[in-house]
């Protein structure tokens, strides 16, 4: 028997549809920019590789074995092409295939901004939901000041006194590096903490104050103040009622956070010395790896969008009146 | 007080006592650098990167470079050079094998040369092969190479990086995992933290005192300290900020160590383009300026002055920074003669490097002195060599040139500096055949001399290699001959 498909589902279906050929478009047009844009960067990477001492033949003979001396169109077409089957080209510097070059930084990348992220959460919402809860008292200023503590001290700085305090001075940690996923999990974890920490702690100064805005909001609203009268108490009404409806906002800015997060992985990476994408990308940037940065541009294009798709998802499950737009 | 102090040198003796059989024991060695190599075969990239790390560890040439620049037989057992100087016999060592088991032999030698100097080739020393002419092999042991002209550096160039003996089974992936004959064989690359290499068992030669060598990689100057503070590098023999050397003078743990590279730090100045091509300008800049000052900016004063294309390392350096003391007065007025009493606007071409970059603000305040306005423009390392270096779109720049002997490049026609002096390139061509050690002294003085004089560029300071080491760690390389981090002598302190 069939059944007539569920209008609701219908329009899910048409919107999933809808965003899905967009973020095709998008990324088609992404990647046509960072090719050619990198393409007019002026470098010979032949030159980059062999250097001052190298004679004419020599690089030609490199450029060739690099395909660079192909016509831009068909290097274009050939990487999309390959793009689509997972082959994303050889790095012009470490002469590897790019995905190999990005695979296990992004095992190190990912984790690390997963916990950044937790950690954000756990901290953000109950400092937030706590402050809006005693406003004006005690714990609101208490937590208005961490916030804005957390606010005013950027991540490698952070990061420097995370490492003279817990490594330096206590020495609980190494003050960086990676051991490696195959050292095993509690090891590896515990390389990421301290970055995942000093990526986690301004991020979550921002949340929790938007979240204690957002729930004051929400606080006032008449609805609480209906919950409130028919005898819950100020505490069940908060975490029965409000904090959800407070979400939306706080997941919206969370969405934003995430590209600050991926560009702040950058400079933890950096400080802690981490092999993660974001030294990886660090890198192929100084080092002009076109092939390498023109397909990170793209992947973190896709990052974005996914998430952004995810962000709205979330919306419509957290308010359901959002889903007819 | 008496008290104290003995009681004191008591739990230290029994704390030393108590640490010392842990600590002597340590057989590994775990040492920074700043920049990780993007592949480890050296016969297919110019970094330095490269051969910090597997130069004399991991590779063995006929011949390599000792910690003072001077070559020696390593694979070659020994070298008989025709009276001519077109015919090199090397006597190779026997029972040599590669780290993938394959026999070191004269085949080897000859294919690893051919690689080098063939038409698909893409080592960057390419040109040191130019003059071979042919490579026998009259037996297993024995290679026969005839050059088309007496070359007095051959020897020396088969010690660089770049002649590696390489093996033919395994060449192709040397970039990825590298094979050669040295005492440390190559364990594994992780990529963007390290590499781990290990004692070779079946090495010719005296084992290294390292059952284990792992190389690091932490580039920011901070991490590079905090590394060494707890530990987790034992060295690190070229530290990217000076500045941060003095945490660690007063620290027993660690030892200081500052010695000399190749690398001449210049300006060089476009003769292409005026006002440069005129001597009087080019004089005039070089008397603006107080090279210690530079040196005390740029590399925290760690830096030799110099006043030629020669390091002060060399048994044959001048020392000639006397012919250009500082005096904006007298710049001014060889300015004024040269047509410019009020100076001349001009850019100044930066590359990334933190020496370069703070070496160019301060010039620029000195030039402003002597009214010469300058605009800088800060290039990455690609755009520097494409548009600085190849094609000579630039006035003026700054650069430490790092190739070892290379007082001949300013004679070179295609040179980015495009400095033409007749007198200098002929000795530069007379000085590659010369073998006599007294008339290449000579041809050295002079060729400093004419720089001196004639001042193509303007000479700074000699790039130090600043280093810092646990001060128990014991034989490495004071200086930098030849960028490497040789560990075969390397050992831990009883």
């Amino acid at each position: 028997m069939v059944t007539a498909p569920n209008p609701r589902d219908l329009t899910l279906l048409t919107f999933l549809l809808r965003r899905f050929v967009t973020l095709v478009l998008t990324l088609l047009l992404t990647a046509a920019v960072a090719f050619f844009l990198l393409e007019v960067i002026p470098g010979d990477s032949a030159l980059d590789i062999l250097g001052t001492e190298a004679r004419e033949d020599t690089l030609a003979a490199l450029r060739h074995q690099m395909g660079l001396d192909r016509p831009v169109w068909e290097r274009f077409v050939t990487w999309i092409s390959g793009f689509v089957t997972g082959d994303l080209g050889v790095s012009l510097r470490y002469n590897v295939p790019v995905s190999e070059l990005l695979w296990k930084p992004m095992l190190i990348t990912l984790p690390l901004g997963l916990m950044a992220i937790a950690l954000t959460v756990l901290i953000a919402l109950p400092l937030g939901a706590m402050a809006a809860r005693y406003r004006g008292r005690a714990p609101d200023v208490l937590v208005t000041v961490l916030t804005q503590l957390g606010l005013a001290i950027p991540n490698f700085w952070f990061a420097v006194l995370l490492i003279l305090i817990f490594s330096i001075n206590l020495g609980w940690f190494a003050s960086g590096g990676f051991p490696g996923w195959e050292a095993g999990v509690l090891p590896a974890l515990k390389a990421l903490i301290l970055p995942a920490i000093s990526l986690a702690l301004p991020q979550a100064a921002i949340i929790a104050r938007v979240t204690r805005s957002s729930v004051l909001e929400v606080l006032d609203a008449d609805y609480v103040r209906t919950a409130r009268a028919k005898g819950l108490t100020a505490n069940a009404a908060l975490w029965g009622h409000a904090l959800r409806n407070a979400m939306v906002p706080v997941v919206t800015v969370m969405g934003t956070q995430f590209t600050f997060m991926l560009a702040g992985s950058i400079i933890v990476e950096n400080v802690f010395y981490l092999p993660g994408l974001g030294r990886v990308v660090f890198q192929a940037i100084i080092q002009r790896d076109l092939v390498v940065i023109r397909n990170v541009v793209v992947l973190i294009a896709a990052l974005i969008m996914i998430m952004n798709f995810l962000v709205d998802i979330s919306y419509a499950l957290l308010n359901p009146r959002l889903r007819r737009g | 007080m008496g008290y104290s102090r003995l009681t004191m040198t008591a739990l230290v003796t029994i704390a030393a006592l108590a640490f010392a059989p842990v600590a002597f024991a340590k057989d590994t060695v775990t040492i920074g650098v700043a920049v990780e190599p993007p592949h480890l075969d050296p016969t297919a990239h110019v970094a330095g990167s490269i051969r910090e790390i597997v130069y004399a560890n991991v590779y063995q040439g006929l011949m390599l470079t000792d910690s003072t620049g001077k070559e020696y037989p390593a694979l070659a057992e020994s070298v008989d050079v025709s009276a001519d100087g077109l015919t090199y016999t090397f006597h190779l060592r026997k029972n040599v094998t590669f780290h993938d088991g394959t026999a070191f032999n004269a085949e080897a030698v000859k294919f690893s040369f051919d690689r080098a100097r063939g038409p698909d080739s893409t080592n960057a020393g390419k040109r040191l092969f130019d003059p071979i002419t042919a490579i026998d092999t009259p037996d297993d042991h024995t290679v026969v190479i005839t050059l088309s002209r007496p070359v007095g550096d051959f020897l020396y160039h088969m010690g660089s990086g770049d002649a590696v003996i390489v093996s033919p089974a395994s060449a192709a992936n040397n970039q990825q995992a590298p094979v050669g004959t040295g005492p440390f064989k190559f364990d594994a690359w992780v990529k963007g933290d390290r590499v781990e290499l290990s004692r070779y068992d079946g090495y010719w030669g005296e084992p290294v005192a390292f059952t284990k060598a792992t190389f690091r990689f932490i580039p920011d100057a901070q991490a590079q300290v905090a590394a060494l503070k707890t530990g987790e590098v034992d060295a690190f023999p070229l530290m990217g900020a000076p500045e941060v050397l003095s945490q660690f003078e007063s620290d027993a743990n660690f030892r200081v160590v500052v010695g000399q590279t190749q690398a001449e730090v210049y300006m060089p100045l476009n003769h292409r383009r005026k006002p440069f091509d005129d001597v009087r300008v080019r004089r005039a800049l070089t008397h603006a300026i107080d090279r210690q000052a530079v040196s005390d900016g740029a590399v925290a004063g760690y830096g030799t002055p110099i006043g030629s294309h020669f390091p002060p390392s060399d048994p044959d350096y001048l020392d000639l920074t006397g012919n250009y003391p500082y005096d904006p007065v007298k710049a001014r007025e060889l300015l004024a003669e040269a047509g410019y009493p009020n100076g001349f606007q001009t850019t100044f071409i930066l590359p990334p490097f933190p020496y370069t970059r703070r070496a160019g603000e301060i010039i620029q305040a000195f030039f402003m002195d002597v009214g010469v306005q300058t605009t800088i423009e800060v290039y990455q390392g690609p755009q520097w060599l494409s548009q600085v270096f190849r094609e000579a779109q630039f006035d003026m720049t700054i650069i430490g040139q790092t190739e070892p002997k290379d007082i001949g490049t300013m004679a070179r026609d295609e040179w980015y500096v495009g400095w033409k002096n007749e007198e200098f390139r002929g000795l530069v061509k007379d000085l590659e055949a010369v073998t006599d050690a007294g008339e290449r002294t000579r041809i050295h003085h002079r060729l400093q001399q004419i720089i001196s004089e004639d001042a193509p560029s303007i000479y700074l300071f000699q790039l130090p290699k600043t280093g810092v080491w646990s001060a128990r760690l014991e034989g490495l390389w004071v200086d930098s001959p030849v960028q490497a981090n040789d560990l075969t002598k390397a050992r831990w302190a009883e």
